[in-house]
């Protein structure tokens, strides 16, 4: 967008978001085990066929970091070090975007052929930082989600400013049966899925695929939850030759390090089929530039896409 | 640098590099056909020699002629040097290593990939290859070009550079035994024009016939042998390779010249001080077939050990690839 609209750009008066590599620099060399002047940082990706390698190469290079793969670390007296053409070298923080499951054989999945044997033992033993720490993945599960303003009471003793949305947990007797009464009217997820994959659009789908649905939510209702059919927000959005509107939402970018950083951007997805509430990349939705505009007076922001 | 980062780097050269030669071979093969004299017939399968696949090509062909030849060198995704598949590598290799090449490298590896598989796909270029043999060769030259002039020379620099000067060696070395595979009706007919067409086409398959004519003049085997084997400035010639990549070699090490500190520079240092004094006399005394064939031994035995010095650090866990080498 700043290469073909620079003027647009400029005119906007958006905020840049260049500094979000820096930051996220400084949190990972933050989280060194306190022993050297200059921790070394590597970002850990699973590989090229990783569909998010593109992202991982670039953070490395925006960062200065090496960019490993498992192969390249091996652990040597509880240290993780990465083999270079000039023998061992020491690793202090691991930026992982890889999952709990695959990161070390000896401790998880004895399988995996991405992970490092040994990694737990160095990472228990304090001489490698994880970001994020194993279990975090946790908050992935969206059942999560729905104990979030639970979680703000109790360790702040406040009410959330931003309101959830209603979810509904299938194992709770009084949820499945009010989510199997109305599935024509709800969104239902599985829990462990990402990506847009095992989940009903009940307003969208039909009789016989609610039915065959209502009976899966049925058999295990632990894997599943609910949520109104929400209206997301549409923006125009270029169709061949002429625009219509399509359905987004945003992902906003946060760091949580000594301090809290909020990146002044995001990415937004959009849905690029007609009326379809499913913006994830795996089934067929898009991105689009995402600006934060400084506003004349400083008091006033929003964000644009 | 990670040593995965190098050999991947190093691959990269390597495999462009290779594609480009593959091209260069098949590329004089057709001017030399058209100059042969009647009756002598066109001869493909010391192309298939030279390049060492002879097993695996009649493993899938019957013929050594034009079609298959052509097809098996250029195109075969069964044939591990083939160009194509040679690129392939060649983009895999680069794939991995994105942060570190400049973008315009990663960019010309896929054009040149994409525009291979293209031929490939509309009948191979069969009709017009010398179109294509050209489109080829100019394509590694962007690509060794890029490299060049957006890469910083540091240490990956070095390793691409080293990659492709051992390749280089060895492919030149390869042209000049192409001459000893290729068959003549008859003894008399060395040493006469038709002879010197060949020796011409040798020269012109490394680009090397203009700035032969500049040092020589006339053509004489015995001079073009000492050119494309041991000079020292033309950048096809095995000594000037050896010489290139030898001082890569050090660059990443760090070590004077006369002194090593690892095998690999020991393995290449060595043979570059054997080259560095060996004269036309000496190669004729052992015989020029046996000549290469030792020094191909060298080269390949040179590659091992680059690749034992930085790429496999010994550790406990191993899981190291291993590229494809001729």
């Amino acid at each position: 967008m700043k290469r073909s609209f620079p003027r647009a750009f400029d005119a906007a008066r958006v905020v840049p978001v260049v500094d979000y590599p820096n930051r996220l620099l400084e949190l990972l060399q933050e989280l060194a085990p306190p022993r050297r002047d200059k921790p070394v940082v590597a970002v850990w990706t699973p590989g090229v066929y990783n569909s998010a390698y593109f992202e991982h190469s670039f953070l490395a290079q925006q960062m200065g970091v090496e960019l490993v793969e498992g192969r390249d670390l091996v652990v040597v007296d509880d240290r993780v070090m990465m083999r270079t053409t000039t023998g061992l070298r020491p690793v202090d923080v691991l930026y992982r975007r890889i999952d709990d499951d695959f990161i070390d054989p000896e401790v998880f999945r004895a399988d995996s052929m991405l992970g490092v044997p040994g990694l737990m033992r160095a990472y228990r033993a304090g001489r490698v930082a994880l970001a994020n720490a194993p279990g975090t993945g946790v908050a992935d599960d969206k059942a999560i989600y729905a104990y979030v303003p639970d979680m703000i009471r109790y360790y702040l003793d406040q009410d959330a400013i931003l309101h959830n949305v209603k979810t509904y947990l299938c194992w709770r007797e009084k949820d499945l049966q009010y989510v199997l009464d109305n599935l024509d009217k709800l969104v239902v997820k599985k829990v462990g899925e990402s990506g847009g994959y095992g989940m009903l659009v009940g307003p969208h789908a039909s009789e016989q695929e609610r039915r065959e649905y209502g009976e899966q939510v049925r058999a295990k209702p632990r894997d599943f939850i609910a949520q109104p059919t929400l209206s997301l927000s549409r923006v125009p959005t270029l169709v061949d030759d002429h625009f219509e509107g399509r359905h987004v939402d945003l992902r906003p970018y946060i760091l949580y390090g000594e301090e809290i950083y909020v990146m002044p951007g995001g990415l937004t997805r959009v849905a690029l089929k007609k009326g379809s509430l499913v913006v994830n990349s795996s089934q067929g939705g898009g991105s689009k530039d995402t600006w934060v505009v400084e506003a004349p007076s400083a008091t006033e922001g929003g964000a644009t896409c | 640098m990670l040593s995965r980062v190098a050999e991947s780097i190093y691959w990269l050269g390597r495999y462009i590099e290779r594609a480009e030669n593959v091209a260069r071979i098949m590329d004089a093969n057709y001017h030399m056909i058209l100059d042969l004299p009647p009756g002598v017939g066109e001869q493909w399968e010391p192309l298939v020699v030279t390049t060492g696949d002879e097993k695996l090509f009649k493993e899938h062909y019957d013929v050594f002629n034009r079609e298959n030849v052509v097809n098996f060198l250029a195109f075969d995704n069964r044939n591990p040097n083939s160009i194509l598949s040679c690129l392939r590598m060649a983009r895999e290799n680069a794939r991995s290593v994105r942060e570190w090449i400049s973008s315009e490298m990663w960019q010309q590896v896929n054009t040149f990939y994409l525009m291979v598989k293209d031929a490939s796909r509309q009948g191979g270029g069969v009709e017009m290859p010398h179109e294509l043999f050209v489109d080829i060769m100019m394509a590694s030259h962007l690509f060794t070009g890029l490299a060049e002039n957006t890469m910083t020379h540091g240490e990956g620099w070095q390793f691409a550079r080293l990659g492709r000067k051992l390749e280089r060696a060895d492919k030149t070395a390869r042209i000049i035994d192409v001459k000893y595979f290729i068959l003549l009706p008859s003894v008399e007919y060395i040493g006469t024009p038709f002879d010197h067409i060949l020796w011409g086409s040798i020269l012109r398959s490394a680009s090397a016939f203009e700035m032969y004519r500049k040092v020589y003049g006339q053509i004489v085997p015995d001079n073009i042998i000492e050119f494309l084997v041991l000079d020292a400035e033309f950048p096809r010639a095995i000594h000037h390779c050896l010489i290139m990549a030898e001082l890569s070699l050090r660059s990443i090490s760090g070590t004077m010249r006369g002194r090593f500190t690892n095998q690999a520079e020991k393995a290449l240092g060595r043979m570059l001080a054997d080259i560095d004094y060996t004269t036309i006399d000496d190669i004729k005394a052992i015989g020029l077939h046996e000549y290469i064939d030792n020094l191909q031994t060298r080269l390949n035995r040179a590659g091992e050990v680059v690749s034992e010095t930085f790429f496999s650090i010994p550790t406990t866990t191993s899981s190291t690839q291993k590229q494809f080498q001729d």
